[in-house]
Protein backbone atom coordinates (compact mmCIF):
# COMPACT_ATOMS: atom_id res chain seq x y z
CA UNK A 1 0.00 0.00 0.00
CA UNK A 2 0.94 3.08 -0.90
CA UNK A 3 -0.76 5.98 0.43
CA UNK A 4 -0.22 9.29 1.63
CA UNK A 5 -1.55 8.67 5.45
CA UNK A 6 0.11 9.09 8.74
CA UNK A 7 -1.91 6.79 11.17
CA UNK A 8 -4.54 4.98 9.08
CA UNK A 9 -6.93 5.32 11.75
CA UNK A 10 -7.05 9.01 11.80
CA UNK A 11 -7.41 9.38 8.09
CA UNK A 12 -11.03 11.11 8.60
CA UNK A 13 -9.97 13.13 10.73
CA UNK A 14 -7.07 14.59 9.06
CA UNK A 15 -8.66 14.75 5.47
CA UNK A 16 -11.18 17.17 7.24
CA UNK A 17 -8.42 19.20 8.66
CA UNK A 18 -6.97 19.63 4.92
CA UNK A 19 -10.20 20.13 3.40
CA UNK A 20 -10.87 23.30 5.85
CA UNK A 21 -7.45 24.31 5.35
CA UNK A 22 -8.12 24.55 1.70
CA UNK A 23 -11.62 26.17 2.06
CA UNK A 24 -11.66 27.87 5.18
CA UNK A 25 -14.29 30.28 3.19
CA UNK A 26 -16.81 27.28 2.61
CA UNK A 27 -16.66 24.86 5.24
CA UNK A 28 -15.86 24.48 9.15
CA UNK A 29 -14.46 21.18 11.05
CA UNK A 30 -15.74 20.68 13.87
CA UNK A 31 -13.05 18.49 15.15
CA UNK A 32 -15.03 17.38 19.07
CA UNK A 33 -18.46 16.33 17.20
CA UNK A 34 -16.59 15.39 14.03
CA UNK A 35 -18.59 16.83 11.53
CA UNK A 36 -18.30 19.32 9.11
CA UNK A 37 -20.34 23.06 8.36
CA UNK A 38 -20.48 25.76 6.28
CA UNK A 39 -18.66 28.23 7.35
CA UNK A 40 -21.17 30.95 7.04
CA UNK A 41 -23.93 29.17 9.03
CA UNK A 42 -27.49 29.99 6.95
CA UNK A 43 -30.29 31.11 8.75
CA UNK A 44 -34.09 30.55 8.38
CA UNK A 45 -33.58 28.41 5.60
CA UNK A 46 -34.80 24.68 5.49
CA UNK A 47 -31.37 22.43 6.70
CA UNK A 48 -30.08 19.60 4.66
CA UNK A 49 -27.99 17.19 6.56
CA UNK A 50 -25.91 14.11 4.90
CA UNK A 51 -23.77 11.60 6.01
CA UNK A 52 -22.07 8.45 5.22
CA UNK A 53 -19.07 6.58 5.18
CA UNK A 54 -16.05 8.11 4.09
CA UNK A 55 -14.05 7.52 0.91
CA UNK A 56 -16.52 8.32 -1.45
CA UNK A 57 -15.43 12.11 -1.55
CA UNK A 58 -16.54 14.46 -2.76
CA UNK A 59 -19.64 12.93 -1.72
CA UNK A 60 -20.82 14.06 0.75
CA UNK A 61 -18.27 16.42 2.76
CA UNK A 62 -17.32 18.34 -0.96
CA UNK A 63 -20.80 19.49 -1.27
CA UNK A 64 -21.40 21.71 1.75
CA UNK A 65 -21.92 25.10 1.06
CA UNK A 66 -24.30 27.89 -0.50
CA UNK A 67 -26.65 26.15 -2.57
CA UNK A 68 -25.79 22.30 -1.35
CA UNK A 69 -26.05 20.76 2.32
CA UNK A 70 -25.76 22.66 5.52
CA UNK A 71 -23.70 19.77 7.62
CA UNK A 72 -21.94 16.51 7.22
CA UNK A 73 -21.10 14.19 9.38
CA UNK A 74 -18.58 11.87 8.07
CA UNK A 75 -18.18 8.05 9.30
CA UNK A 76 -15.09 6.06 9.28
CA UNK A 77 -13.69 4.57 5.91
CA UNK A 78 -16.96 2.82 4.40
CA UNK A 79 -18.84 2.97 7.47
CA UNK A 80 -21.75 4.75 8.09
CA UNK A 81 -21.52 8.02 10.78
CA UNK A 82 -22.61 6.90 14.44
CA UNK A 83 -25.85 8.52 16.09
CA UNK A 84 -23.71 11.07 18.26
CA UNK A 85 -22.62 12.72 15.15
CA UNK A 86 -25.73 12.66 13.44
CA UNK A 87 -27.60 14.56 16.10
CA UNK A 88 -24.99 16.85 16.74
CA UNK A 89 -24.88 17.83 13.10
CA UNK A 90 -28.67 17.97 13.21
CA UNK A 91 -28.51 20.55 16.23
CA UNK A 92 -25.91 22.59 14.32
CA UNK A 93 -27.72 22.70 11.24
CA UNK A 94 -31.20 23.39 12.38
CA UNK A 95 -31.66 27.26 11.00
CA UNK A 96 -35.30 27.07 12.20
CA UNK A 97 -37.26 25.95 9.26
CA UNK A 98 -36.98 22.29 9.55
CA UNK A 99 -34.23 19.69 8.78
CA UNK A 100 -34.17 16.79 6.19
CA UNK A 101 -31.46 14.38 6.52
CA UNK A 102 -30.97 12.71 2.91
CA UNK A 103 -30.03 9.19 4.16
CA UNK A 104 -28.53 6.94 1.24
CA UNK A 105 -30.45 3.52 1.39
CA UNK A 106 -27.25 1.14 2.51
CA UNK A 107 -28.67 -0.64 6.15
CA UNK A 108 -25.96 0.97 8.41
CA UNK A 109 -26.84 4.32 7.28
CA UNK A 110 -30.40 3.78 7.52
CA UNK A 111 -30.07 2.08 11.25
CA UNK A 112 -27.86 5.10 12.47
CA UNK A 113 -29.73 7.53 11.54
CA UNK A 114 -33.07 5.84 12.87
CA UNK A 115 -31.21 5.45 15.83
CA UNK A 116 -30.03 9.39 16.01
CA UNK A 117 -33.72 10.52 14.90
CA UNK A 118 -35.33 7.93 18.16
CA UNK A 119 -32.85 9.44 20.46
CA UNK A 120 -33.40 13.59 19.36
CA UNK A 121 -37.15 12.69 19.73
CA UNK A 122 -37.13 12.50 23.82
CA UNK A 123 -35.75 16.32 22.83
CA UNK A 124 -38.63 17.61 20.34
CA UNK A 125 -36.38 17.77 17.51
CA UNK A 126 -37.49 16.10 14.28
CA UNK A 127 -36.19 15.72 10.68
CA UNK A 128 -37.50 14.47 7.49
CA UNK A 129 -35.53 11.51 5.85
CA UNK A 130 -34.89 11.39 2.23
CA UNK A 131 -34.32 7.80 1.51
CA UNK A 132 -31.65 7.89 -1.50
CA UNK A 133 -32.02 4.21 -3.71
CA UNK A 134 -31.60 4.75 -7.27
CA UNK A 135 -28.99 1.95 -7.84
CA UNK A 136 -30.73 -0.28 -10.88
CA UNK A 137 -28.39 -3.22 -9.82
CA UNK A 138 -30.40 -4.16 -7.12
CA UNK A 139 -34.17 -5.87 -7.62
CA UNK A 140 -37.04 -4.11 -5.62
CA UNK A 141 -37.45 -6.79 -3.73
CA UNK A 142 -37.20 -8.49 -0.07
CA UNK A 143 -34.91 -10.54 -0.83
CA UNK A 144 -31.86 -7.87 -0.50
CA UNK A 145 -31.39 -5.03 1.95
CA UNK A 146 -32.95 -2.77 -1.12
CA UNK A 147 -31.80 -0.30 -3.92
CA UNK A 148 -28.39 1.40 -2.91
CA UNK A 149 -28.35 4.90 -2.73
CA UNK A 150 -25.53 6.26 -4.86
CA UNK A 151 -25.02 8.89 -7.73
CA UNK A 152 -28.68 10.45 -7.00
CA UNK A 153 -27.64 11.16 -4.08
CA UNK A 154 -25.43 14.37 -5.90
CA UNK A 155 -27.97 15.20 -7.28
CA UNK A 156 -30.65 15.63 -4.70
CA UNK A 157 -28.88 17.49 -2.80
CA UNK A 158 -27.87 19.85 -5.43
CA UNK A 159 -31.22 19.92 -6.55
CA UNK A 160 -32.79 20.23 -3.09
CA UNK A 161 -30.27 22.00 -2.05
CA UNK A 162 -31.42 25.33 -4.26
CA UNK A 163 -35.14 24.84 -2.98
CA UNK A 164 -33.91 25.06 0.23
CA UNK A 165 -31.72 28.06 -0.38
CA UNK A 166 -34.21 29.65 -2.64
CA UNK A 167 -36.90 29.53 0.49
CA UNK A 168 -39.10 27.02 -0.37
CA UNK A 169 -40.89 25.57 3.36
CA UNK A 170 -39.88 21.98 4.47
CA UNK A 171 -43.14 19.99 2.75
CA UNK A 172 -41.78 21.27 -0.40
CA UNK A 173 -37.76 20.75 0.01
CA UNK A 174 -38.95 17.46 0.79
CA UNK A 175 -41.16 16.61 -2.00
CA UNK A 176 -38.66 18.19 -4.67
CA UNK A 177 -35.89 15.72 -3.27
CA UNK A 178 -38.02 12.95 -3.57
CA UNK A 179 -39.17 13.60 -6.94
CA UNK A 180 -35.20 13.69 -8.14
CA UNK A 181 -35.21 10.25 -6.08
CA UNK A 182 -38.12 9.34 -8.14
CA UNK A 183 -36.65 10.52 -11.10
CA UNK A 184 -32.65 9.55 -11.47
CA UNK A 185 -31.55 6.07 -11.42
CA UNK A 186 -27.73 4.44 -11.36
CA UNK A 187 -25.91 1.47 -12.58
CA UNK A 188 -22.17 1.12 -12.08
CA UNK A 189 -18.94 -0.94 -13.44
CA UNK A 190 -15.76 -1.55 -11.71
CA UNK A 191 -12.31 -2.63 -13.19
CA UNK A 192 -10.74 -2.68 -10.03
CA UNK A 193 -11.33 -3.20 -6.37
CA UNK A 194 -9.93 -0.26 -3.71
CA UNK A 195 -7.51 -0.52 -0.78
CA UNK A 196 -8.93 0.70 2.69
CA UNK A 197 -6.05 2.19 5.11
CA UNK A 198 -6.77 -0.18 7.84
CA UNK A 199 -6.84 -3.07 5.80
CA UNK A 200 -3.63 -2.38 3.38
CA UNK A 201 -3.93 -3.83 0.30
CA UNK A 202 -7.00 -4.70 -2.20
CA UNK A 203 -10.70 -5.85 -0.90
CA UNK A 204 -10.49 -8.11 -3.83
CA UNK A 205 -8.45 -9.02 -6.99
CA UNK A 206 -9.97 -9.70 -10.24
CA UNK A 207 -8.22 -10.46 -13.54
CA UNK A 208 -6.79 -8.28 -16.33
CA UNK A 209 -9.69 -8.89 -18.86
CA UNK A 210 -12.62 -8.73 -15.90
CA UNK A 211 -14.78 -6.00 -14.92
CA UNK A 212 -17.71 -6.38 -12.27
CA UNK A 213 -20.56 -5.02 -13.01
CA UNK A 214 -23.30 -3.77 -10.76
CA UNK A 215 -21.17 -2.65 -7.96
CA UNK A 216 -21.51 0.20 -5.46
CA UNK A 217 -19.67 2.54 -3.30
CA UNK A 218 -17.29 0.45 -0.86
CA UNK A 219 -14.79 -1.66 -3.27
CA UNK A 220 -17.24 -4.50 -2.53
CA UNK A 221 -17.32 -6.92 -5.44
CA UNK A 222 -20.21 -6.01 -8.12
CA UNK A 223 -23.27 -8.62 -9.35
CA UNK A 224 -21.67 -9.94 -12.38
CA UNK A 225 -17.82 -10.95 -13.75
CA UNK A 226 -17.82 -10.10 -17.02
CA UNK A 227 -15.27 -10.09 -19.67
CA UNK A 228 -13.59 -6.44 -20.42
CA UNK A 229 -15.04 -4.77 -23.55
CA UNK A 230 -14.64 -1.57 -25.72
CA UNK A 231 -15.74 1.60 -24.04
CA UNK A 232 -18.75 1.60 -26.69
CA UNK A 233 -19.92 -1.25 -25.19
CA UNK A 234 -19.25 -0.44 -21.85
CA UNK A 235 -21.30 2.53 -22.02
CA UNK A 236 -24.55 0.24 -23.53
CA UNK A 237 -24.10 -1.48 -20.53
CA UNK A 238 -23.97 1.17 -18.23
CA UNK A 239 -26.56 3.16 -20.03
CA UNK A 240 -29.48 0.00 -21.23
CA UNK A 241 -30.21 -1.27 -17.76
CA UNK A 242 -30.72 2.26 -16.07
CA UNK A 243 -32.61 3.83 -18.92
CA UNK A 244 -34.91 0.22 -19.34
CA UNK A 245 -35.39 0.40 -15.36
CA UNK A 246 -36.40 4.26 -15.39
CA UNK A 247 -38.39 4.25 -18.51
CA UNK A 248 -38.05 8.17 -19.43
CA UNK A 249 -40.35 9.78 -22.21
CA UNK A 250 -39.50 9.39 -25.72
CA UNK A 251 -36.99 12.66 -26.79
CA UNK A 252 -37.06 13.28 -22.62
CA UNK A 253 -34.58 15.83 -21.58
CA UNK A 254 -31.82 14.02 -19.56
CA UNK A 255 -29.27 15.21 -16.70
CA UNK A 256 -26.40 12.43 -17.36
CA UNK A 257 -23.67 12.13 -14.63
CA UNK A 258 -20.94 10.14 -15.06
CA UNK A 259 -18.85 9.93 -12.04
CA UNK A 260 -15.77 7.86 -11.51
CA UNK A 261 -14.88 5.82 -8.75
CA UNK A 262 -11.52 7.41 -7.58
CA UNK A 263 -8.49 5.60 -10.10
CA UNK A 264 -9.84 6.58 -13.47
CA UNK A 265 -8.57 9.44 -14.94
CA UNK A 266 -10.83 12.19 -16.43
CA UNK A 267 -10.00 11.27 -19.72
CA UNK A 268 -11.44 7.94 -19.89
CA UNK A 269 -13.93 9.29 -17.67
CA UNK A 270 -14.76 11.71 -20.99
CA UNK A 271 -13.58 8.76 -23.37
CA UNK A 272 -16.46 7.04 -21.92
CA UNK A 273 -18.71 10.18 -21.50
CA UNK A 274 -19.08 10.40 -25.39
CA UNK A 275 -20.22 7.27 -26.13
CA UNK A 276 -22.64 7.38 -23.23
CA UNK A 277 -24.13 10.41 -24.67
CA UNK A 278 -24.20 9.20 -28.51
CA UNK A 279 -25.84 5.47 -27.56
CA UNK A 280 -28.89 7.97 -25.58
CA UNK A 281 -28.94 10.17 -28.86
CA UNK A 282 -29.02 6.95 -31.12
CA UNK A 283 -32.12 5.34 -27.95
CA UNK A 284 -33.94 8.96 -28.95
CA UNK A 285 -32.91 11.07 -25.58
CA UNK A 286 -31.60 14.33 -25.27
CA UNK A 287 -28.82 14.74 -23.17
CA UNK A 288 -29.17 18.67 -21.98
CA UNK A 289 -27.01 18.65 -18.84
CA UNK A 290 -23.79 16.37 -18.06
CA UNK A 291 -21.27 16.41 -15.06
CA UNK A 292 -18.24 14.08 -15.04
CA UNK A 293 -15.45 13.60 -12.72
CA UNK A 294 -15.01 12.21 -9.32
CA UNK A 295 -18.05 12.65 -7.54
CA UNK A 296 -19.14 9.80 -5.53
CA UNK A 297 -15.63 7.16 -5.64
CA UNK A 298 -14.68 3.91 -3.55
CA UNK A 299 -11.22 5.62 -2.20
CA UNK A 300 -8.61 4.32 -5.37
CA UNK A 301 -11.21 2.02 -7.29
CA UNK A 302 -11.39 1.89 -11.20
CA UNK A 303 -14.65 2.55 -12.50
CA UNK A 304 -17.41 4.45 -13.53
CA UNK A 305 -21.35 4.83 -12.24
CA UNK A 306 -23.54 6.32 -14.75
CA UNK A 307 -26.81 8.48 -12.95
CA UNK A 308 -29.41 9.71 -15.25
CA UNK A 309 -32.24 11.66 -14.30
CA UNK A 310 -34.77 12.70 -16.54
CA UNK A 311 -35.70 16.50 -15.88
CA UNK A 312 -38.52 18.89 -16.04
CA UNK A 313 -38.15 22.51 -16.18
CA UNK A 314 -38.02 22.79 -12.31
CA UNK A 315 -35.96 20.63 -11.77
CA UNK A 316 -33.35 22.01 -14.49
CA UNK A 317 -33.83 25.76 -12.89
CA UNK A 318 -32.73 24.45 -9.86
CA UNK A 319 -29.67 22.31 -10.94
CA UNK A 320 -28.16 25.85 -12.55
CA UNK A 321 -28.89 27.90 -9.71
CA UNK A 322 -25.98 29.17 -7.98
CA UNK A 323 -23.93 26.71 -5.75
CA UNK A 324 -20.45 27.41 -4.28
CA UNK A 325 -18.95 23.87 -2.52
CA UNK A 326 -15.61 22.65 -2.62
CA UNK A 327 -16.69 20.46 -5.27
CA UNK A 328 -19.33 22.17 -6.95
CA UNK A 329 -19.32 25.86 -8.24
CA UNK A 330 -20.88 27.73 -10.63
CA UNK A 331 -22.82 31.13 -11.05
CA UNK A 332 -21.23 32.57 -7.74
CA UNK B 1 -21.95 -20.43 39.65
CA UNK B 2 -25.88 -19.87 39.89
CA UNK B 3 -26.18 -16.09 38.77
CA UNK B 4 -24.17 -13.72 36.76
CA UNK B 5 -22.72 -10.74 39.14
CA UNK B 6 -21.50 -7.64 37.60
CA UNK B 7 -17.82 -8.94 38.08
CA UNK B 8 -18.99 -11.98 35.49
CA UNK B 9 -20.88 -9.59 33.08
CA UNK B 10 -16.91 -7.66 33.40
CA UNK B 11 -14.92 -10.86 32.84
CA UNK B 12 -17.61 -11.67 30.27
CA UNK B 13 -17.24 -8.63 27.87
CA UNK B 14 -13.91 -8.39 28.33
CA UNK B 15 -13.27 -12.17 27.28
CA UNK B 16 -15.17 -11.03 24.42
CA UNK B 17 -13.17 -7.51 23.51
CA UNK B 18 -10.31 -10.00 23.97
CA UNK B 19 -11.93 -12.77 21.57
CA UNK B 20 -12.56 -9.90 18.87
CA UNK B 21 -8.88 -8.04 18.94
CA UNK B 22 -7.56 -11.73 18.14
CA UNK B 23 -10.06 -12.55 15.54
CA UNK B 24 -9.64 -9.05 14.12
CA UNK B 25 -8.15 -9.86 10.44
CA UNK B 26 -10.31 -13.21 10.22
CA UNK B 27 -13.63 -11.52 10.59
CA UNK B 28 -12.35 -8.62 7.99
CA UNK B 29 -11.27 -11.16 5.65
CA UNK B 30 -14.59 -12.90 5.64
CA UNK B 31 -15.82 -9.54 5.33
CA UNK B 32 -13.86 -8.88 2.25
CA UNK B 33 -16.06 -12.06 0.60
CA UNK B 34 -18.72 -10.37 0.24
CA UNK B 35 -18.83 -7.05 1.63
CA UNK B 36 -16.04 -4.03 2.44
CA UNK B 37 -13.44 -5.77 4.97
CA UNK B 38 -14.18 -4.06 8.09
CA UNK B 39 -16.14 -5.85 10.32
CA UNK B 40 -12.66 -6.48 12.15
CA UNK B 41 -11.31 -3.54 12.33
CA UNK B 42 -15.10 -1.55 13.00
CA UNK B 43 -16.02 -4.25 15.96
CA UNK B 44 -12.44 -3.78 17.45
CA UNK B 45 -12.62 0.14 17.85
CA UNK B 46 -15.81 -0.92 19.47
CA UNK B 47 -14.46 -3.31 21.79
CA UNK B 48 -11.37 -1.11 22.68
CA UNK B 49 -14.09 1.55 23.61
CA UNK B 50 -15.84 -1.55 25.61
CA UNK B 51 -12.89 -2.52 27.24
CA UNK B 52 -11.54 1.03 28.94
CA UNK B 53 -15.41 1.38 29.62
CA UNK B 54 -15.27 -1.69 31.86
CA UNK B 55 -12.48 -0.20 33.72
CA UNK B 56 -14.93 2.36 35.55
CA UNK B 57 -17.91 -0.15 35.60
CA UNK B 58 -16.95 -2.40 38.78
CA UNK B 59 -19.79 -0.55 40.84
CA UNK B 60 -22.37 -0.93 38.85
CA UNK B 61 -25.09 -3.10 38.31
CA UNK B 62 -25.39 -5.64 35.48
CA UNK B 63 -28.41 -3.73 33.72
CA UNK B 64 -26.75 -0.48 33.97
CA UNK B 65 -23.07 -2.23 32.91
CA UNK B 66 -24.94 -3.58 29.54
CA UNK B 67 -26.50 -0.25 29.05
CA UNK B 68 -23.69 1.25 29.10
CA UNK B 69 -21.99 -1.67 27.19
CA UNK B 70 -24.40 -0.86 24.25
CA UNK B 71 -24.35 3.15 24.43
CA UNK B 72 -20.23 2.63 23.72
CA UNK B 73 -20.63 0.39 20.82
CA UNK B 74 -23.52 2.10 19.05
CA UNK B 75 -21.61 5.14 19.41
CA UNK B 76 -17.43 4.21 18.07
CA UNK B 77 -18.55 1.12 15.78
CA UNK B 78 -20.57 2.75 13.05
CA UNK B 79 -22.37 1.21 10.36
CA UNK B 80 -25.32 -2.36 10.96
CA UNK B 81 -22.91 -3.24 13.04
CA UNK B 82 -22.51 -0.98 15.58
CA UNK B 83 -26.17 -0.30 15.62
CA UNK B 84 -27.18 -4.10 16.07
CA UNK B 85 -24.70 -4.26 18.56
CA UNK B 86 -25.79 -1.61 20.07
CA UNK B 87 -29.49 -2.48 20.16
CA UNK B 88 -28.45 -6.54 21.44
CA UNK B 89 -26.94 -5.09 24.58
CA UNK B 90 -29.11 -2.33 25.26
CA UNK B 91 -32.56 -4.79 25.04
CA UNK B 92 -30.34 -6.91 27.54
CA UNK B 93 -29.94 -4.01 29.63
CA UNK B 94 -34.04 -3.55 29.55
CA UNK B 95 -34.70 -6.85 29.95
CA UNK B 96 -32.45 -6.99 33.04
CA UNK B 97 -33.72 -4.24 34.29
CA UNK B 98 -31.73 -1.07 36.42
CA UNK B 99 -32.61 -3.06 39.80
CA UNK B 100 -31.48 -6.63 39.69
CA UNK B 101 -27.59 -7.25 41.72
CA UNK B 102 -27.09 -10.06 39.48
CA UNK B 103 -28.66 -11.72 36.25
CA UNK B 104 -30.51 -15.20 37.03
CA UNK B 105 -30.06 -17.94 34.67
CA UNK B 106 -33.81 -17.70 33.79
CA UNK B 107 -33.60 -13.53 33.59
CA UNK B 108 -30.56 -14.31 30.89
CA UNK B 109 -32.90 -16.53 29.21
CA UNK B 110 -35.37 -13.33 28.34
CA UNK B 111 -32.62 -11.26 27.78
CA UNK B 112 -30.81 -13.21 24.99
CA UNK B 113 -34.28 -13.91 22.97
CA UNK B 114 -34.61 -10.13 23.81
CA UNK B 115 -31.13 -9.34 21.83
CA UNK B 116 -32.62 -11.73 19.31
CA UNK B 117 -36.07 -9.92 18.91
CA UNK B 118 -33.98 -6.49 18.56
CA UNK B 119 -32.10 -7.89 15.77
CA UNK B 120 -34.96 -8.70 13.99
CA UNK B 121 -36.52 -5.00 14.85
CA UNK B 122 -33.45 -3.15 13.72
CA UNK B 123 -32.45 -5.05 10.88
CA UNK B 124 -35.48 -6.92 9.34
CA UNK B 125 -33.67 -10.20 9.55
CA UNK B 126 -35.38 -13.10 9.68
CA UNK B 127 -34.06 -16.51 10.06
CA UNK B 128 -31.45 -17.60 7.19
CA UNK B 129 -30.89 -14.51 6.22
CA UNK B 130 -27.56 -14.83 6.37
CA UNK B 131 -26.50 -12.20 9.56
CA UNK B 132 -25.94 -11.76 13.18
CA UNK B 133 -29.70 -12.86 14.00
CA UNK B 134 -28.02 -16.94 12.64
CA UNK B 135 -26.35 -17.18 15.44
CA UNK B 136 -27.99 -15.19 17.78
CA UNK B 137 -31.67 -16.82 17.51
CA UNK B 138 -30.18 -20.36 17.59
CA UNK B 139 -28.13 -19.12 21.13
CA UNK B 140 -30.51 -17.90 22.97
CA UNK B 141 -32.90 -21.16 22.25
CA UNK B 142 -30.23 -23.59 23.06
CA UNK B 143 -29.66 -21.54 26.29
CA UNK B 144 -33.28 -21.38 27.24
CA UNK B 145 -34.20 -25.54 26.17
CA UNK B 146 -30.78 -26.19 28.41
CA UNK B 147 -32.12 -24.48 31.22
CA UNK B 148 -35.68 -26.10 30.96
CA UNK B 149 -34.13 -29.43 31.01
CA UNK B 150 -33.03 -28.47 34.32
CA UNK B 151 -29.19 -27.99 33.07
CA UNK B 152 -27.21 -25.82 35.42
CA UNK B 153 -26.12 -22.50 34.37
CA UNK B 154 -22.66 -23.27 32.98
CA UNK B 155 -23.98 -25.58 31.24
CA UNK B 156 -26.26 -23.46 29.39
CA UNK B 157 -24.21 -20.96 28.34
CA UNK B 158 -21.64 -23.94 26.82
CA UNK B 159 -24.87 -24.89 25.04
CA UNK B 160 -25.40 -21.41 23.80
CA UNK B 161 -22.36 -21.18 22.82
CA UNK B 162 -21.99 -24.66 20.61
CA UNK B 163 -25.31 -23.21 18.81
CA UNK B 164 -24.08 -19.82 18.13
CA UNK B 165 -20.64 -21.66 16.71
CA UNK B 166 -22.97 -24.15 14.55
CA UNK B 167 -25.49 -21.35 13.78
CA UNK B 168 -22.21 -19.50 12.59
CA UNK B 169 -20.70 -22.00 10.56
CA UNK B 170 -24.42 -22.37 8.82
CA UNK B 171 -24.46 -19.67 7.18
CA UNK B 172 -21.92 -20.60 4.94
CA UNK B 173 -24.69 -22.30 3.12
CA UNK B 174 -26.88 -19.19 2.79
CA UNK B 175 -27.60 -16.37 0.56
CA UNK B 176 -27.80 -13.04 1.87
CA UNK B 177 -31.26 -11.18 2.32
CA UNK B 178 -29.88 -8.39 3.96
CA UNK B 179 -27.18 -5.99 5.11
CA UNK B 180 -24.25 -5.51 2.31
CA UNK B 181 -23.45 -8.77 1.10
CA UNK B 182 -27.51 -9.15 -0.22
CA UNK B 183 -25.97 -6.90 -3.13
CA UNK B 184 -24.12 -9.71 -4.23
CA UNK B 185 -27.22 -12.43 -4.49
CA UNK B 186 -25.68 -15.72 -5.22
CA UNK B 187 -22.10 -14.75 -4.93
CA UNK B 188 -22.96 -14.53 -0.93
CA UNK B 189 -23.12 -18.28 -0.88
CA UNK B 190 -19.87 -20.10 0.43
CA UNK B 191 -18.49 -17.85 3.26
CA UNK B 192 -19.48 -17.71 6.79
CA UNK B 193 -21.19 -14.21 7.53
CA UNK B 194 -19.15 -11.58 9.59
CA UNK B 195 -21.94 -10.49 11.99
CA UNK B 196 -22.60 -14.29 12.86
CA UNK B 197 -19.27 -15.22 13.43
CA UNK B 198 -18.59 -11.97 15.91
CA UNK B 199 -21.80 -13.64 18.11
CA UNK B 200 -20.32 -16.73 18.31
CA UNK B 201 -17.21 -15.24 19.43
CA UNK B 202 -19.40 -13.36 22.33
CA UNK B 203 -21.39 -16.32 23.51
CA UNK B 204 -17.68 -18.24 23.91
CA UNK B 205 -16.98 -15.58 26.04
CA UNK B 206 -20.11 -16.07 27.99
CA UNK B 207 -19.20 -19.90 28.12
CA UNK B 208 -15.93 -18.77 29.53
CA UNK B 209 -16.99 -16.91 32.89
CA UNK B 210 -19.47 -20.44 33.06
CA UNK B 211 -16.17 -22.71 33.52
CA UNK B 212 -13.90 -23.75 35.86
CA UNK B 213 -11.24 -21.89 36.96
CA UNK B 214 -7.80 -22.94 35.53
Amino acid sequence: MKKFINDPRDVVTDYLTGLEAAHPGVVRFDRDSRILLRAQPARGKVALVAGGGSGCEPLHTGFVGRGMLDAVCPGAIFTSPVPRQIIAATRAADAGAGVVHIVKNFTGEVMNFGIAQEIMAFDGIRAETVLVNDDVTVPDDDDSAGRRGLGATVLVEKIAGAAAERGDDLARVVAIARQVVARARTFSVGLTSCTTPERGRPTYVMAADEMDLGIGISGSPGRDRVPLAPARDVARMLADPVLDDLRPAPGAQLLVMLSGLGGTPESELYLLYGDVASHLRDRGFDPVRALVGNLVTSLDQQGAALTILALDDELTALWDAPVHTQALRWGM
Amino acid sequence: METISTADLIRCLAGFAQRVADARDELSALDAATGDADHGANLARGTIALAAMLADAGGQRPGEVLRQAGLVMVDTIGGSSGALYGTVFLRMAAAVGPQARAIAPEMLAQALQAAAQGITDRGRARPGDKTMLDAMQPAATAYAGALSQGDSLPAALRAAADAAAQGAAATAAMRARRGKSSYVGDRSIGTVDPGAASVALLFAAMAQIGAPAP
